[in-house]
């Protein structure tokens, strides 16, 4: 059980390093996208000389923060749920319909990896048409987006393992408890 | 087998599962059960369709400028506007949160947004003059569901790209039936303040006051004018019109009121990058969730069903309208367009509901869901930054949601109350 504790603090270590790393990217690729619409509006209207390439690469961008922020979105519990028949539910079968969550979305992610991967090398024969780079450079980010929602999804289930085994909560689990928490004291509070 | 994988998929997102996964596992389950595996391609590309899209960019634009507008002084200005021009009124500032709701709509057309900004400055301010916080948290709430009614608004960019319904007639429609609700909630307030005895928060502001505030709110209240006259005028496109507004509200920010630095800067970045990659995962999601519906023939069946219920257009609307009520006191706005809107709009329009009225129609419904327990999401944000029940606020806001209710179902009767402004303008 030390071993698997020990990969999982080392797999928790490493996606938040990524994680913050592809936030950072998409908070610039968020500035670019906006500059570029910016500029594109002000060189039709001021100069009547629209950029050819600005649309294109907004757009490119915009796919860019979407697929890299997904690992962050998994990882912190952000992506849109329903919680309301959750709430109702005891701690165990929380954690029993949690972990089958995890196997369910391990599904997912394994067949968008795959079609992602098959996706991305279609770029190789094509070439964008105003930015004039193969397409590959854009669809990349969606292997590498799959790719670290599938290690997020390893250790998320890792974490169930020493979760159910030890009792103690590591990594993923330390924020679902600690966003739980939250939403537990907010109630209170309000109750107050 | 047609409608079988939507079950999986509702059931799958009552337990909790993300809707992102519920709606492409359910996708999924249609595709291996009915042997058409070799569509399993048309999944991915429908997701990537459906965020590497132009129409779409205004969504993140418009989540980034109201950042940008939370962060300077504009709120103070829309509220002290709001003050000198109904302030006077028994329950003064009661009136004064609806009113800035309706100025701050035409900025962020965010009711989260406008819970926070204008709940956190006025709700401090309503209970220091006499109001107990529980109604100073309803009427907070209650009012900041015309936030994505009034344009500009998120939410019916969101159904205007995945049901390609036009947008510019879509959000000029939202104008009367949000000043509608504004009014609807107005009444409700006097008959309140009356009969709770409500304080006059001071007398009747002057001209000269009424003129320096205007001239205060001058340069934030140009932005909903730039924005739709921009948009109306063919000058540009709703998405341009969107970094536009970005651009005004960055300046507004950082010249008039100096309300940024990097510091707050990254932090307004973050937020939208996090809040536009989750709905963007979802219209992706949304997209190749309505591709197998299609696929399936499941929209027409569904169809079927409910058409089934009546042969009158007027009850069917009607049925629709409750369920959507009930569905939004469930589910939050965005997803409940995305996963409702493909199946309804093309019911809605075969029984003759021209498809701009519907899409209106829906948002409203579906926005004033925001407000209603048990899951009414601006319940929660107000009762955050109060500290009351969410309970207690439910059980406060009967009267405002039964006033929005009676909106709904009057601009579903009167169809000129939403397509009145387009038709107008020539954009129907």
């Amino acid at each position: 059980m030390k071993k698997l504790k020990d990969i999982a603090l080392a797999l928790d270590k490493f996606t938040d390093r990524v994680c913050a790393l592809f936030l950072i990217i998409g908070k610039v690729a968020l500035a670019i996208m906006t500059i570029a619409i910016v500029y594109q509006v002000f060189m039709r209207y001021l100069f009547r000389l629209a950029p050819p390439w600005s649309e294109e690469l907004a757009r490119s961008l915009m796919v860019w923060m979407t697929f890299l922020l997904a690992p962050y979105l998994y990882k912190h519990n952000l992506f849109v749920n329903l919680d309301i028949i959750l709430d109702k539910l005891s701690g165990f079968w929380v954690n029993l319909i949690r972990f089958t969550h995890i196997i369910l979305e391990m599904i997912v992610i394994v067949v968008l990896l795959f079609l992602s991967w098959k996706f991305m090398l279609n770029g190789l024969y094509s070439v964008s048409a105003s930015l004039g780079i193969k397409m590959i450079y854009i669809f990349t980010v969606l292997p590498i987006g799959c790719g670290m929602l599938l290690l997020v999804g390893i250790e998320k289930i890792i974490d169930y393992i020493i979760f159910f085994s030890t009792g103690e909560a590591v990594g993923t689990q330390k924020l679902l408890h600690l966003s739980y928490q939250t939403a537990q004291s907010t109630s209170e509070e309000g109750a107050k | 087998m047609g409608v079988t994988f939507f079950w999986i998929f509702l059931i799958l997102m009552a337990f909790a599962l993300p809707i992102f996964f519920a709606m492409l596992l359910g996708a999924m389950g249609y595709l291996v059960m009915s042997d058409q595996m070799t569509f399993f391609n048309l999944l991915l590309k429908r997701i990537y369709g459906g965020i590497d899209n132009f129409p779409i960019m205004a969504l993140p634009f418009f989540i980034l400028a109201g950042e940008f507008m939370n962060r300077g002084g504009i709120t103070t200005s829309l509220v002290r506007l709001s003050e000198v021009l109904v302030g006077h009124l028994r329950g003064g500032l009661a009136h004064v949160n609806v009113l800035s709701s309706v100025f701050f709509a035409g900025l962020s057309g965010s009711a989260v947004a406008d819970t926070s900004a204008i709940g956190s400055m006025l709700i401090p301010a309503m209970e220091k003059n006499g109001y107990d916080r529980r109604f100073a948290a309803t009427i907070t709430a209650a009012s900041s569901v015309i936030g994505p009614i009034i344009p500009p608004s998120g939410l019916m960019i969101l159904y205007a790209f995945v049901m390609k319904v036009p947008v510019a007639a879509m959000l000029l429609g939202g104008l009367v039936p949000g000043l509608l609700i504004a009014g609807g909630l107005m009444i409700v307030t006097s008959i309140i303040a009356k009969k709770r005895d409500f304080p006059i928060s001071g007398k009747k502001a002057t001209i000269k006051e009424r003129a320096v505030a205007t001239k205060d709110a001058f340069w934030p209240l140009l932005t909903p004018i730039i924005l739709l006259g921009g948009i109306l005028s063919g000058i540009f496109t709703p998405t341009e019109a969107a970094a536009v507004a970005v651009f005004y509200a960055f300046c507004l920010t950082v010249v008039r009121d100096r309300g940024i630095n990097f510091e707050r800067l990254n932090i307004v970045l973050e937020n939208t990058a996090k809040q536009s990659a989750s709905i963007l995962f979802l219209v992706g999601a949304a997209v190749a969730f309505s591709a197998i519906v299609s696929l399936s023939g499941a929209a027409e069946q569904l169809a079927e069903m409910i058409i089934s219920l009546s042969d009158n257009k007027y009850i069917i609307l009607a049925l629709v309208m409750v369920f959507l009520f009930f569905i939004g006191m469930f589910l939050d706005a965005g997803p409940a367009i995305l996963i409702l809107g493909p199946i309804l709009q093309p019911i809605m329009v075969d029984i003759g509901i021209h498809p701009v009225h519907f899409a209106v129609l829906m948002c409203v419904n579906v926005t004033v869901g925001l407000a209603t327990p048990p899951m009414g999401l601006v319940l929660f944000v107000a009762s955050s930054i109060t500290g009351e029940k969410v309970s207690s606020i439910a059980r406060e806001i009967v009267p405002f949601i039964l006033v929005e209710f009676a909106v709904i179902f009057l601009i579903a009767y009167v169809p000129d109350l939403i397509l009145g402004l387009p038709r107008l303008t020539g954009l129907l």
